[in-house]
């Protein structure tokens, strides 16, 4: 086999996809040439860097807009039936309407440490007693460990291979007014009304925290995976260069791993524990540096 | 190759909204992938993604599931982007808004970070010079991972043009990325 025929083939070999022959023939030239093993190299080398090419992401909302002009509404929405019983439904509308305001109150008072990590936030009150909530508040949400500084990578094959219809990983809500990213705290109880048509009134409580890490586009992949692992979904993300802003949604049962992943990813600071299923956390995520 | 589930495609046939919801929270990413890097801009990709979801929603009664859905579904985008590109023979746009083709960095070294960022940009320029006929197997194959006979039924072609097609869009690739691997 010639050196043309060899490099003709590189393309099917690398993949797999030539025949015995083929296979053959490119092995016997390639022991005996050198060349075309310094040419298979960098053939090699760009395959890879393709497949190293990070994936798109539709844009928040394209979901909600596609089945918004595919026909009439549908509801309830996938979320809803995922995460919400239906007789539960009703009495936690009521519910959540109190807890929003509860929430942007007590969050303010009890954490300090969030109160001083948003600029222009809310005046902290001082604890009586000297007490130091955020303790409490922190103790039992996991520790920090040190961040993983490369991203995960995921063959090709396996994202092709995951074709079939998975389950709800991800829906966005149709583009909400979005808040500043550094405003978590201020904001941490206020659902985006197109993310409450997803998920159900009664999660309105959202659970803010910070999550302060050393790369930021790295903790963002990280988080999305966290959350499609745990079988959760992420809501809605708003990002400006202070600190990107994600809210999600998990069964409640994954919280504590919810938790411990984060703590993985960076040092992550909760107001408080969750009170109820399913969970709703706003995830501030801003670099350390 | 995993097949679709025959309950899922039933609720599907059956014009049932909660699959189809499924189906476009599940494929929503992979199709808007092919609609940006087939014609380069995010507003023109989120048009031409929503319209293979909406055609797709109304032939769904009559899909023999001969292919995957994700298949067909790649195979209606690669369709509606080339007939848009082939429409005024114009090219894919290149706006410089949308970086895409991005190599994650996670690279500590200002210096081999930097690198990295050029070999983001040239690739990107590389993917974007290709021949629209080539560009749409390589986005297929390598950024989005389909074999030679999904790509051959998602664009009817012979398998053998595949992989002609394949073969000469990476030498191409490779020509014009060499300067970085040396």
């Amino acid at each position: 086999m010639s050196c043309q025929d060899t490099r003709e083939l590189f393309s099917a070999w690398v993949d797999g996809e030539a025949t015995p022959a083929e296979r053959a023939g490119v092995e016997e030239h390639l022991r005996a040439c050198a060349d075309c093993r310094r040419e298979l190299d960098r053939f090699r080398r760009t395959v890879a860097l393709l497949s190293a090419v990070e994936p798109a992401r539709a844009p928040a909302g394209f979901a909600e807009r596609v089945l918004a002009r595919a026909g009439p509404a549908p509801r309830p929405r996938l979320l809803e039936r995922v995460f919400l019983p239906l007789g539960a439904k009703l009495p936690l509308h009521a519910a959540a309407i109190v807890m929003v305001g509860v929430l942007i109150a007590s969050v303010v008072r009890e954490t300090p440490e969030l109160s001083r990590a948003v600029p222009g936030g809310a005046p902290r009150a001082a604890a009586p007693g000297g007490a130091r909530p955020v303790e409490r508040a922190t103790s039992g949400v996991g520790r920090v460990l040190p961040e993983a500084t490369h991203a995960p990578t995921r063959p090709r094959a396996a994202r092709a291979a995951s074709a079939p219809p998975e389950p709800a990983r991800r829906a966005e809500p149709a583009a909400p007014a979005a808040p500043r990213a550094g405003d978590f705290m201020a904001k941490g109880a206020a659902a985006p009304a197109a993310s409450r048509s997803m998920t159900g009134e009664s999660t309105a409580a959202v659970l803010p925290g910070l999550l302060t890490v050393r790369d930021r586009a790295y903790a963002r992949r990280a988080l999305a995976e966290l959350v499609a692992r745990l079988g959760g979904a992420e809501l809605s993300e708003h990002s400006d260069e202070e600190a990107v802003v994600v809210e999600v949604v998990l069964p409640a049962a994954a919280y504590a791993e919810f938790v411990r992943g984060l703590g993985r990813i960076g040092t992550w600071t909760a107001a408080r524990e969750p009170g109820g299923a399913p969970v709703r956390v706003r995830v501030t995520l801003k670099s350390s540096g | 190759m995993d097949a679709d589930p025959p309950e899922f495609l039933r609720r599907l046939r059956a014009g049932e909204v909660r699959a189809f919801e499924e189906l476009v929270i599940a494929h929503q990413h992979r199709v808007f992938g092919v609609a940006l890097r087939m014609l380069g801009g995010a507003a023109e990709a989120e048009e031409v993604a929503q319209e293979v979801f909406l055609r797709a929603h109304r032939a769904l009664a009559g899909f023999r599931g001969e292919a995957k859905l994700s298949t067909w579904l790649y195979g209606i985008a690669a369709r509606l982007c080339l007939n848009r590109l082939a429409s005024g023979g114009r090219r894919m746009v290149c706006d410089g808004e949308e970086m895409l083709a991005r190599i994650p960095s996670g690279e500590a070294d200002p210096a081999t970070s930097l690198e990295r960022s050029e070999l983001s940009t040239a690739l990107h320029q590389a993917i974007a010079e290709l021949p629209d006929d080539r560009r749409v197997i390589v986005v297929l194959r390598d950024l989005e991972g389909l074999s030679y006979a999904e790509i051959a039924r998602a664009l009817e072609l012979e398998p053998g043009t595949v992989r002609s097609r394949l073969h000469r869009a990476r030498m191409d690739l490779k020509d014009k990325l060499e300067r970085f691997f040396s």
